[in-house]
């Protein structure tokens, strides 16, 4: 099963720094897009030569914008080419297949009240965009604290001062400042709802300080901003075809099902809605998912191809 | 094209029948004999044209009759349609949803006109006109939720989701299968399903929790629920149990293949775009044993999957008084021949 695909035209791309680009799509048929939550991503598909990379990308522009969408790319020094591609050869005029919003980071302030804290580390900013360009006077209070290596290359700094004025705390490492999550976290009001999307590194550090403070889990929000895309390679075996198939290291065990033309119904491609869970009946995973509980982790009886990956030397028996 | 019956009645002298197509198209609930217990949520994505699943909302050949009826509800009652501060922006993601489907699937009857934030909504069958703009609460007659749904068939519900857990933040609920949206206001998805018996040892709450907190826009989700309803009785609500507790000591084997109708829930799971919450429609189908019993192997299987409840679903469905009456009614149905 797929998802409702949307032909869009880039119509504006615009430099944010050295090394990112705010990139907004109109559509191809009709005057508007799909409306759209706060913390929403767009899969986009994107035609690298011979094959069709499809990437997930927040969206950045206001969900009160129904004309246009903005997503924001970082070019990454080991992209398997998705950022390059967007970077080196995306133009304006450009048609594109994007699919209809999802939404895996539903970010929101706390329904009784409470502030909501937003931390993000570099590109991980984008997904709190589309939240911070619909505020209003009176959308409870918030803060944002942005973490980055240094000011010049960094998404959206001048925007993020008029939206959020002293709300706004930054964080430049380069000029050697840390952000703290630990000292952070305990001074926050009780109740307070965090949001963060950065590295993994950054997001563990607080869903550790906030579970070791007693924060209840569903006051802490998170979001990697890229999906591991690959790693080493592996070989996977399938029980009912009795195929196997090998995933190289620069592709995800769920590209390779798909490149081999396996059908596997997937929808986020980020480890999160499950839609991809597959029964595993032989080898050992390294669970990558934030879907599966850890008792199925540790039995090791499904995994999530969209980003899992055999352990290393390892082979995957899959009931497919 | 849909054709709608004159309006019939859901109370006093119970007008209400099937045509020979809506028994054909009623959506019988039981894949098996046997009575299982299973979380049987899959994906809404169209059906087969014609049925109850061809389209998003079931629109059918009752549609002025279920208007009619949940006006006289609301009349009677107006706390059967609340919705809470905060879901304004679901209401509106409501009002959306529900123009644009029926429209785009019903355009015989309803045209849905847009130009920016102006809009015009036609709906034929109840000779309305109306322009409005999107947004706007003042630009209607009436809250948007309440004023789209009044034009819907079945109850709806929209459930905010945060922390992790979806609440019951506002509804119109005026044909319930015993239930009261006065009362479940507000609650969180397990406590509204707190009377359940058995589901919640078996973890089936956990599970479905999961998957509906993932559900995205585009992407609805659907089960079926069933009980038994003693009269074709749209409100069997406990504001509403003074006129129908009784009526289940009523039925004697003369009287069963009229009055006791399978109650049949198409129930949907929609995410609403801008707020993020779930819009949860609860379509109700109601066919009589008599009707029930003239499309092959319906009388056999029901029976048996009456025979093979348990005791503790029996009570909850509050079949406890007349359900062997009904199984010895079915008996020449489930005769190897």
């Amino acid at each position: 099963m797929t998802q409702t695909r949307h032909r869009v035209r880039v119509s504006a791309v615009a430099r944010l720094g050295p090394s990112i680009r705010e990139i907004h799509l109109e559509p191809l048929e009709g005057d508007h897009l799909p409306a759209f939550s706060p913390g929403s991503h767009v899969v986009m598909e994107l035609p690298l030569g011979e094959h069709v990379l499809r990437n997930a990308y927040s969206l950045t522009s206001s969900p009160f914008e129904r004309s246009r969408y903005a997503i924001a790319v970082r070019r990454q020094p080991d992209s398997r080419g998705g950022s390059r591609w967007i970077h080196d050869e995306l133009v304006p005029g450009r048609q594109l297949r994007i699919e209809a919003p999802n939404n895996y980071f539903p970010i929101r302030a706390p329904a009784d009240g409470a502030p909501l804290l937003l931390i993000a580390g570099g590109i991980g900013i984008t997904p709190f965009m589309s939240l911070l360009r619909a505020r209003r006077p009176d959308s409870g209070p918030m803060s944002l604290h942005y973490a980055f290596r240094d000011r010049v290359d960094t998404a959206y700094l001048a925007e993020l001062k008029r939206l959020l004025g002293s709300d706004l705390h930054t964080y430049e490492s380069t000029a050697g400042e840390r952000l703290d999550p630990a000292s952070l976290l305990a001074a926050q009001h009780l109740g307070t709802q965090v949001a963060v999307c950065g590295p993994a590194a950054m997001i563990e550090a607080v869903r550790a300080k906030a579970a070791a403070l007693g924060w209840p889990e569903q006051r802490v929000l998170y979001e990697r901003f890229s999906a591991p895309a690959g790693g080493t390679p592996f070989r996977v075996r399938l029980q009912r075809s009795g195929r196997s198939i090998a995933v190289s290291s620069e592709e995800t065990l769920l590209e390779a099902l798909e490149r081999a033309q396996v059908p596997v119904r997937s929808l986020c491609r980020a480890g999160v809605c499950g839609e991809c869970r597959t029964d595993l009946l032989g080898g050992e995973a390294e669970h990558q998912d934030l879907f599966l509980s850890d008792q199925e982790k540790t039995a090791q009886c499904a995994v999530m191809p969209c980003v899992s990956r055999a352990c290393a030397g390892g082979e995957l028996l899959l009931d497919l | 094209m849909l054709q709608l019956n004159p309006v019939q009645t859901f109370r006093d002298d119970f007008t209400y029948r099937n045509s020979p197509s809506a028994i054909q198209r009623f959506p019988f609930p039981f894949p098996q004999d046997e009575y299982r217990y299973s979380v049987n949520i899959e994906p809404h994505n169209g059906g087969p044209a014609g049925s109850v699943y061809e389209h998003w909302f079931d629109i059918d050949e009752h549609y002025l009759s279920e208007i009619r009826e949940r006006a006289i509800v609301l009349k009677q009652d107006p706390a059967r349609c609340q919705v809470r501060p905060h879901m304004r922006l679901a209401a509106w993601d409501t009002l959306e949803m529900l123009m644009e489907h029926f429209s785009q699937d019903y355009p015989e009857h309803f045209t849905l006109i847009r130009q920016g934030n102006d809009w015009m909504w036609i709906n034929r069958p109840l000779e309305i006109e109306q322009r409005f703009r999107f947004g706007d609460d003042d630009s209607l007659p009436l809250a948007p939720f309440e004023y789209i749904t009044r034009q819907a068939q079945g109850d709806w519900a929209m459930l905010d989701q945060r922390d992790g857990d979806l609440f019951m933040d506002g509804g119109i609920i005026t044909g319930p299968a015993d239930w009261s949206l006065d009362f479940d206001l507000g609650m969180s998805f397990k406590e509204w399903h707190g009377p359940v018996p058995l589901a919640h040892e078996l973890g089936v709450f956990d599970r479905a929790l999961k998957y509906l907190c993932n559900i995205q826009v585009d992407r609805p989700a659907r089960r079926l629920n069933w009980t038994i309803s003693i009269n074709p009785l749209m409100d069997q609500s406990p504001e509403n149990y003074h006129a129908w507790g009784a009526s289940r000591a009523t039925i004697t084997p003369d009287n069963v293949a009229r009055k006791v109708h399978l109650r049949v829930e198409l129930q949907g799971l929609h995410r609403l775009p801008r707020s993020h919450a779930l819009l949860f429609p609860i379509r109700t189908y109601l066919i009589s044993l008599q009707d029930l019993v003239s499309q092959p192997g319906w009388g056999k299987r029901l029976r048996r999957v009456l025979m093979t409840l348990p005791p503790e679903l029996v009570d909850y469905k509050g079949l406890t008084r007349y359900i062997g009456t009904i199984i010895d009614w079915l008996e020449p149905w489930d005769r190897d021949d």
